[in-house]
């Protein structure tokens, strides 16, 4: 019996710590992204320091106090690049609008940028002099445009969810609002039957206008991509545009309240 | 000190008649002239003068105190003429018009009728449906300021 109880709290033990990760909510995952930008922050100025040092007296110690510095910063800014993807990991799964397709693809770019900062931070304690740490940050210089797109084509991807989430609810309060219309013709006067029809029709525009730029939207999202200035532009534009699809279902919203007040009354 | 007797001598007055005559003989005392007499002495060779006319009453004001007075006179006469124009020729104050009360006359508006569907369970959970969706649509921030991408140094600059 003692047997068989140590055996099962070993086997919920390997089993609810991954489950335990993997649920971690995105505060704390932020909250361990702030503190690895924070720790990253200070070895940057510390390296900056003892390299400063090395560079004026040239002497083995400082030589050897870089060389401890920059393996401590290549290995810290693997890390916080790293801490920065598992926070973004947690709000895709925290969104309510992501269709299974489009997580499957944010998850998978998550998961690349993860595994190479992983070898660049397995990569930090073999450095054995200046010359190995420069070739090891190439690798990081080398794949840091891929990385900062991939930041930015997840947090599009998340926006575009909140809004296919709030495109969704709407679609059924419109589906109500046509059943309810409906029933409503047997007692409605014809008059009272073209205003309801032209509630309906306005609904109906103005959803295909916010689906147009939804489809904008995420034909654009795999277009962010070059040199960082240009990926900064091109996240802006989007932005302009996910204002624009926010207020057509705001104003979306609206008519529905209209509808909403023709139909409580005759 | 001689005190000079300031008492006036009167003459005496006559009480018989030998007195009476002698009194007539004699010069008059000095005595205090009250009045002048009604004709002047008579005094052979010259001949007498004409009655002076009685000096004229001498005016108590002066003539230089009368042009004073004058001229003050018309110095207010002036101010107060200028004084009266002024206040006729003075716009007359604009009465102004009596302020307008206003009354509300409230107009009932016409209360309409609510639809059969209105009270259906349907519909009553399609209203709340809609207040809530439109509530957190328009609270909703879609932009997340933690999901800024951190700028990570790459320029290391390990040549020395």
């Amino acid at each position: 019996m003692k047997k068989l109880l140590s055996v099962f709290l070993l086997v919920f033990c390997f089993i609810a710590a991954p489950l335990s990760q993997a649920n971690a909510s995105s505060q704390q995952a932020y909250q361990d992204y702030q503190f690895q930008f924070d720790l990253y922050r200070q070895r940057l100025a510390d390296f900056q320091i003892a390299m400063t040092q090395y560079k004026q007296f040239n002497s083995l110690a400082s030589q050897q106090d870089a060389l401890d510095k920059v393996k401590l910063l290549i290995a810290q800014r693997s890390s916080a690049g790293k801490s920065y993807f598992l926070f973004l990991n947690e709000k895709l799964t925290e969104n309510p609008g992501l269709i299974s397709n489009e997580l499957g693809i944010y998850r998978t770019i998550i998961t690349n940028q993860v595994g190479y900062l992983d070898q660049n931070m397995v990569l930090a304690p073999s450095i054995a002099s200046l010359d190995d740490a420069s070739r090891v940050s190439e690798q990081f210089v080398n794949n840091y445009e891929t990385m900062q797109s991939a930041y930015r084509q997840t947090v599009a991807g998340i926006e575009l969810g909140y809004l296919n989430y709030f495109a969704k609810r709407f679609n059924e309060l419109a589906i109500k609002s046509q059943a309810l219309i409906n029933a409503a013709r047997v007692d409605a006067t014809p008059e009272k039957q073209a205003v309801l029809d032209r509630w309906l029709l306005t609904l109906s525009n103005k959803y295909s206008l916010y689906q147009q730029k939804a489809n904008t939207i995420r034909s654009g999202i795999p277009k962010i991509s070059g040199d960082v200035m240009q990926q900064d532009r091109l996240f802006q534009q989007m932005q302009i545009n996910f204002g624009a699809a926010r207020q057509d279902l705001v104003e979306a919203s609206s008519y529905l309240k209209e509808l909403e007040t023709a139909l409580r009354y005759e | 000190m001689i005190m000079e007797n300031t008492t006036p001598i009167y003459p005496k007055t006559p009480v018989t008649l030998a007195e009476a005559q002698a009194a007539q003989s004699q010069p008059a005392a000095a005595a205090p002239v009250t009045a002048l007499p009604d004709t002047a002495p008579v005094i052979p060779g010259i001949p007498p003068m004409p009655p002076v006319p009685p000096k004229k009453a001498a005016n108590p004001i002066g003539n230089k105190n009368i042009m004073i007075l004058i001229i003050a006179i018309l110095t207010l006469g002036i101010f107060l003429f200028g004084y009266l124009y002024l206040r006729s020729s003075a716009p007359a104050p604009v009465e102004q018009p009596a302020a307008i009360t206003p009354t509300i006359l409230p107009s009932p508006t016409p209360q309409p009728n609510l639809s059969r569907i209105s009270t259906t369970s349907a519909f009553i959970s399609f209203s709340q449906d809609i207040a809530s969706f439109s509530a957190i649509l328009n609270t909703f921030a879609l932009q997340d300021p933690s999901l800024v991408p951190p700028i990570l140094d790459i320029e290391l600059d390990l040549k020395n």
